[in-house]
């Protein structure tokens, strides 16, 4: 009968403590550490992105630790575990997911440590603190307008998309459709996901070639598929045939611009996009806590005209 | 037997009190309806901001031939004088006017709003399709943190853009535009922060199959009214 009412006592007592545990506030912040998180390395725009936030947290006097989510959730939603239990300050951000990784920040949230997007967003504006964002849509109704300014208005082309969990697949593609869409002479053939890899982008573009051996161009949702179709349509001879177009700025692409080998691309600015959230995470921990949800960070378009203003990731200011 | 089938009771019910609590039950139809209410209509919500939102800050806009003055002769005051969508070089404008229709093309019609009157430094967009976000922008009404996801917000400019293009531009070509005659206008315009570095609105841009061809201020238009 003892033994029986000492295991009652120490499961209730183990259930209070449990959900009285559950229920425990944001814990007081005394780190000076900021993780950053970042999609996936085995991008170089994304190395920028990430060198920038690391360097502008560092300069603010932070201790930065880096977590590459390698484009999966999963392993993503591992490394929020291991930022909550680290107690860092803050999180910079690059989401693999826009839906899939709300979870992890509503859960940091819950842990009193406020998050800051970069470039991509979660569809959620009441668990990120900012998030700061290429206005991907617009950037491709400039390419939109360039693209059939250089086709005249008539042609073939084909269509690599990117991560289809990713928002930035869908403005961009919507952006440049909402122009291109309203010429009946320009004829999309192909669509394809190439998952905005470069070595994906080449095999798919090789795959597409072979049913649309003539097309007139193509448009690539991340510099990364550009220069990867490219090397595809180099490989098939046709690459003065076929215009390229990409989004992004990355450095292959600027200076394949530069050659003359593709036509043009979206800049947009990771430095630009990773200082602004460093610099607003330092801001909220230092006690500001006004920050507008979403911040759109323009996107320029780079063409063989103006490529003397643009550098690799940015202007040449 | 009796007491530890009472203690075994005691247990499971403080576990199924904590369990219960932790979960929340609805009906599938509950959730469905909580999620048709969530779904944007992005149609309505540009019908809405037409309809009742934007002619309340249309009094606001601009005179064209100032603004145009600004833009060519002191672009940091015309910047201030704009409407900026978080970090951008580009700047939107609500802005009115009154002027010559100098001539049209399939862009719209090239109209001059300053002397001379030959000299066009306005297009007011009249094609089959007007993009980019001017109207959304320059009226300052839209605010992008108030969407969950960006792709809302675009839709938004989208759907403003039919309305233009069905509301105003297709009765417009009814009228019967015709060269040399005035045209008042009321219209929004989105203005990159070098646009006059190389050549003034209204200044020559080179020469076009039908004439010269003018560095002209692309206007997307509100309202329009042959005089």
């Amino acid at each position: 009968m003892a033994k029986k009412v000492f295991v009652l006592v120490t499961a209730l007592l183990f259930v209070t403590l449990w959900v009285g545990g559950c229920r425990k506030g944001p814990q007081p912040d005394a780190s000076r550490k900021v993780a950053v998180v970042i999609s996936t390395l085995n991008n170089p725009w994304f190395v920028v992105l990430k060198d920038a936030a690391k360097g502008r947290a560092e300069a603010l006097g932070y201790e930065v630790d880096v977590f590459d989510s390698q484009n999966s959730p999963a392993t993503e939603a591992g490394h929020f575990d291991t930022i909550i239990d680290g107690k860092y300050a803050a999180i910079l951000f690059n989401p693999t997911d826009a839906e899939g990784s709300i979870a992890s920040v509503r859960r940091a949230k819950g842990a009193g440590i406020p998050t800051f997007c970069m470039d991509r967003e979660i569809s959620a504006n009441d668990v990120a603190i900012s998030q700061i964002l290429s206005d991907n849509f617009t950037g491709c109704v400039a390419l939109g307008e360039y693209f059939v300014e250089k086709l005249g208005g008539k042609g073939t082309y084909v269509e690599l998309l990117g991560l289809l969990g990713d928002n930035n697949t869908r403005n961009r593609s919507d952006g440049f459709h909402s122009v291109v869409d309203n010429h009946p002479e320009l004829k999309m053939v192909a669509q394809q996901t190439a998952d905005f890899d470069r070595t994906k982008a080449m095999e798919v573009m090789e795959s597409i070639l072979q049913a649309h051996p003539d097309i007139d161009a193509v448009f690539c949702g991340n510099d990364a598929m550009a220069m990867g179709a490219y090397r595809a349509l180099a490989t098939a001879g046709k690459d003065e045939q076929v215009m390229v177009f990409g989004f992004d700025g990355a450095k292959d692409v600027i200076d394949a611009i530069r050659a003359g080998d593709i036509v043009a691309t979206g800049m947009q600015f990771p430095k630009t996009m990773a200082q602004m959230a460093a610099e607003s995470a330092d801001q909220y921990i230092k006690g500001k806590r006004d920050f507008p949800q979403k911040v759109p960070v323009a996107v320029e378009l780079v063409t063989q005209e103006n490529i003397d203003k643009y550098i690799a990731y940015g202007r040449d200011e | 037997m009796k007491r530890r089938h009472l203690f075994y009771i005691v247990v499971l019910g403080a576990l199924a009190l904590l369990v219960g609590s932790s979960v929340e039950f609805r009906s599938l139809e509950q959730k469905r309806a909580e999620d048709r209410a969530q779904r944007f209509d992005a149609a309505q919500y540009a019908r809405d901001f037409w309809d009742n939102r934007l002619p309340g800050v249309l009094e606001t806009a601009q005179d064209a031939e100032e603004l145009i003055g600004l833009f060519n002769t002191d672009m940091k005051a015309a910047i201030r004088a704009g409407r900026t969508l978080g970090h951008s070089r580009v700047h939107a404008y609500l802005l009115k006017g009154e002027g010559t229709i100098v001539s049209v093309d399939e862009g719209g019609l090239h109209v001059s709003v300053m002397a001379p009157e030959d000299c066009p430094e306005i297009v007011l967009c009249t094609g089959v399709y007007i993009s980019g976000n001017a109207v959304r922008d320059a009226s300052g009404l839209v605010d992008v943190s108030a969407f969950s996801d960006t792709m809302k917000f675009n839709k938004i400019s989208f759907e403003i853009n039919k309305i233009v293009v069905e509301e105003v531009i297709e009765p417009f070509h009814d009228t019967g535009p015709q060269v040399g005659r005035t045209i008042a206008f009321v219209g929004a315009a989105e203005v990159a922060e070098d646009a006059t570095e190389e050549v003034p609105f209204g200044g020559r841009a080179g020469q076009a199959a039908s004439g010269p061809a003018y560095h002209l201020l692309k206007v997307v238009p509100v309202r329009l009214a042959l005089e």
